[in-house]
């Protein structure tokens, strides 16, 4: 086979027993890789109804279907489980060298089952399983666990995923972390991987990924690498993500306070141009990627948080800064370090914390042990971070992220919890972006940016970002398909405009990749049955309608500042959106998938 | 960047700018594009060192001045110096992948081919008419063929640049 490896490893972590299985052609072709093989892999091995954190979940790492050889920046890898933040889907991506190493191990996934008796790592040595013991790490941070690993089996090429001390503590957005610097980050896999007393899996992988059509590749790889070097890829390169500082804040998008206000007073302190010019230390790039978007921020000498040295992105940057009103850099530097080595996301720690200050300013929560958390205080902010991953005084009730923290505070406290199905807002205000506000409401992960990409038509004006209207649905649903599409070829969606024209392109590549046919027809309609197949799990774990909303703030309070000030976002205005976007994708009105569609999209095959 | 073992001033080699290169790894995926027919990543003569998360240099055969793979190799003529780079011909009818040149190589460039079992190095793409596949992709213009005399003369300008530069601050 080429591209694929066409095999599955199946683990047993209570029978520490490891087992091949078989993939057909016909299912990679229909969920090509990535996050759509690892979604179907879970759909198929998952008892439905089983608690997120109980032994009998289920947890899937998934290469992209490119990893493994020179298509550029596809290295990520999915991860996908029953979340236990939202308690639905939870598929994470990331990117590095783990899914080119794991490819070359012989594997396209690993589903990972059952709950091992001590704390254990797997070594996956080609096609050799071990599970090794863990006891003398559980309690190390990601960071140290890597080195550790490494050290121990004496190789410098072995790749780790690893989880810190919020994951072996069941904090519910506990990150999988891999190579230092990247990390399956949203939905809490870390927790599942702590809850089965796994502490991380190494992988050395010495094998082959063999390319039917190696010329056509390398030939598409140079056109599209000098592309990357142009202007559809210049923001990531320069000065990174954190670009996006000054353009949100001037479109009155960027959320400050807990989304009190929109836009932020010291925006040009916190711009990523100025932490750039004043921390910059080293720019980085996944597995063949020519963009290379990873910038390592250092806090030089004689500064409070000397020596913390992190890669730092925008929604970070967002969450552990001005969502929490704050603009000190070296502690948002520090916070950003302490998040990675313990194994917290980022974007629900900060959008967390957040909740917690605007309960502490609300009087809603009082001081404990004399700790608070004040909007500004950026020291406390940092401070808090240890207790959350430790579950600590008042880190144990942010541990269980803002959703639930706001359940048992209760007090109207969920008003102001920023999140959509349980998962936290990233750093965008859907009331000045009303595609993006019906992605976030309708998103099978919960409100995430990142699977809905539906803030692209509101940024790059495509539409008028302040109007609800019909049309909404469709548009979400084009670019919720490109995002699963991206995600399943592997591909890093910072790549994607450097495509003229993405499924085409992304065809040709598959069928130059593997040697079979492919088209964009094909692709297209498989990036609709990925997300499809997202929907069908959350309803067979228990979603309902309602669970397609917004926090009551997004409809209370009007846009609070810039441009599009003082304009309103009803519920109703969401509504219409929403049965439009249902209508789009063939669902019923209540939002639940039809028996033609399943018929159409090759569905029909799968147990309810 | 100075080398732990004299290289020859008449040498042509790859050279990375550690400053520049960002560790994607592309130019291990270029060389085994040309190098081998399944692109297989083990076969490429560049090797990318990652240290995260800050330090990244790729690195091939340099030509060291007396070059300990040729001293050590205990098949007379599989290994010889290249008359036009100063690097490392290895003739496939008489090595017989004994790797003791593996061992000795102070920049880890000699290489296995695990079909062939014979080793590999780095030599330029001499066949190819683009050159070197790793300079050509590299996405950050990390790589140059260059001389040592080359890189030591843009190492002095970096260090006084970087001196001028905190002088003005
Ligand atoms: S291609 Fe260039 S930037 Fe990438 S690892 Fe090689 S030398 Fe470094």
């Amino acid at each position: 086979m080429n591209g694929y490896t066409g095999k599955a490893l199946i683990v047993d972590l209570a029978d520490r027993n490891a087992i091949e299985q078989a993939l057909a052609e016909s299912l990679l072709r229909d969920y090509l890789g990535g996050a759509g093989l690892a979604v179907r892999l879970l759909y198929d091995h998952l008892t439905p109804g089983v608690d997120a954190l109980d032994p009998d979940n289920v947890i899937v790492f998934s290469c992209g279907l490119f990893a493994g050889t020179i298509v550029s920046a596809s290295a990520k890898h999915a991860v996908a489980t029953k979340s236990p933040l939202t308690g639905m889907i939870g598929d994470a991506m990331a990117g590095s060298f783990f899914s080119h190493t794991l490819k070359r191990a012989g594997y396209d996934a690993v589903v990972i089952k059952g709950k091992a008796e001590v704390p254990t790592y797997l070594f996956i040595d080609d096609s050799d399983v071990f599970f090794r013991n863990a006891e003398a790490i559980w309690g190390q941070g990601c960071f140290d666990t890597e080195e550790f690993i490494r050290e121990e089996l004496g190789d410098e090429a072995i790749r780790v995923s690893s989880i810190g001390p919020a994951g072996e503590n069941l904090v519910r957005y506990a990150c999988i972390s891999n190579d230092r610097g990247r990390q399956a980050g949203r939905t809490g896999p870390g927790a599942v991987m702590g809850s089965k007393n796994l502490k991380a899996i190494a992988v050395r992988g010495s094998g082959v990924v063999s390319v039917d059509n190696s010329a056509a590749v390398y030939q598409v790889t140079r056109e599209l690498n000098t592309l990357a070097q142009g202007p559809a890829t210049g923001k990531y390169r320069h000065p990174g993500t954190n670009g996006n500082v000054l353009v949100l804040n001037r479109l009155g998008v960027f959320p400050t306070r807990n989304f009190q206000r929109t836009e932020f007073a010291k925006a040009d302190h916190i711009s990523g141009e100025n932490i750039y010019r004043h921390y910059h230390d080293k720019t980085v790039a996944c597995a063949a990627c020519p963009i290379a978007c990873e910038q390592i921020m250092r806090v030089a000498g004689a500064e409070p948080h000397e020596g913390a040295r992190v890669s730092l992105d925008y929604e970070t940057l967002f969450a552990l800064g001005p969502c929490c009103d704050i603009d000190d850099i070296p502690a948002i530097i520090r916070a950003a370090e302490l998040c990675d080595e313990f194994g917290l996301d980022t974007i629900s720690t900060g959008v967390t914390i957040a909740w917690a200050m605007e309960a502490f300013e609300k009087r809603l929560l009082n001081a404990q042990d004399g700790f608070e958390l004040r909007f500004g205080d950026a020291e406390a902010m940092v401070a808090v971070i240890p207790m959350i991953a430790q579950r600590e005084g008042l880190g144990a009730l942010l541990a269980e992220g803002s959703r639930r923290a706001a359940e048992t505070l209760g007090k109207d406290s969920d008003y102001f919890a920023m999140h959509g199905k349980g998962l936290e807002f990233a750093g965008y205000d859907p009331r000045g972006m009303k595609t993006y506000a019906l992605g976030l409401a309708v998103g099978t992960r919960g409100a995430c940016h990142n699977r809905s990409l539906a803030y692209e038509p509101d940024l790059q004006g495509q539409v008028d970002r302040h109007l609800a209207e019909k049309g909404r649905g469709a548009l979400a649903m084009k670019q919720e398909d490109i995002a699963v599409t991206l995600d399943s070829v592997g591909v890093c969606k910072f790549l994607r405009g450097c495509f003229s024209d993405m499924y085409e392109e992304l065809a040709q590549l598959y069928t130059n990749v593997t040697g079979w046919d492919m088209n964009s027809t094909e692709l297209r309609r498989a990036g609709e049955r990925i997300s499809n197949l997202k929907k069908l799990f959350n309803i067979r774990e228990g979603w309902t309608r309602d669970l397609d909303r917004l926090p009551p703030r997004i409809h209370e309070e009007s846009v609070p500042d810039g441009p599009g000030k003082n304009i309103p976002f009803p519920r109703e205005e969401l509504e219409i959106m929403v049965a439009d976007y249902y209508e789009a994708r063939g669902w019923t009105a209540d939002g639940r998938v039809t028996q033609p569609t399943l018929d159409r999209l090759g569905l029909a095959d799968v147990p309810s | 960047m100075t080398a732990p073992v004299p290289l020859s001033p008449e040498a042509r080699f790859v050279a990375c700018d550690p400053e520049l290169c960002v560790g994607c790894q592309l130019c291990e995926f270029a060389c085994a594009t040309v190098k081998d027919p399944h692109a297989n990543i083990l076969k490429s003569r560049i090797r990318v060192a990652r240290h995260e998360p800050s330090l990244m240099v790729s690195v091939a055969c340099r030509g060291c001045d007396d070059p300990a793979c040729v001293r050590v190799c205990p098949q007379e003529g599989a290994l010889t110096i290249n008359v036009d780079n100063r690097l490392i011909d290895v003739d496939n009818d008489i090595c017989d992948g004994c790797g003791w040149c593996i061992n000795v190589c102070p920049f880890g460039a000699v290489l296995l081919d695990t079909d062939t079992k014979r080793v590999v190095i780095c030599d330029l793409c001499a066949q190819r008419d683009n050159g070197a596949a790793c300079v050509e992709i590299c996405p950050k213009d990390a790589l140059e063929i260059a001389s040592i005399e080359i890189i030591t003369n843009k190492a002095n300008g970096t260090a006084v640049q970087a001196l001028v530069k905190e002088l003005n601050t």
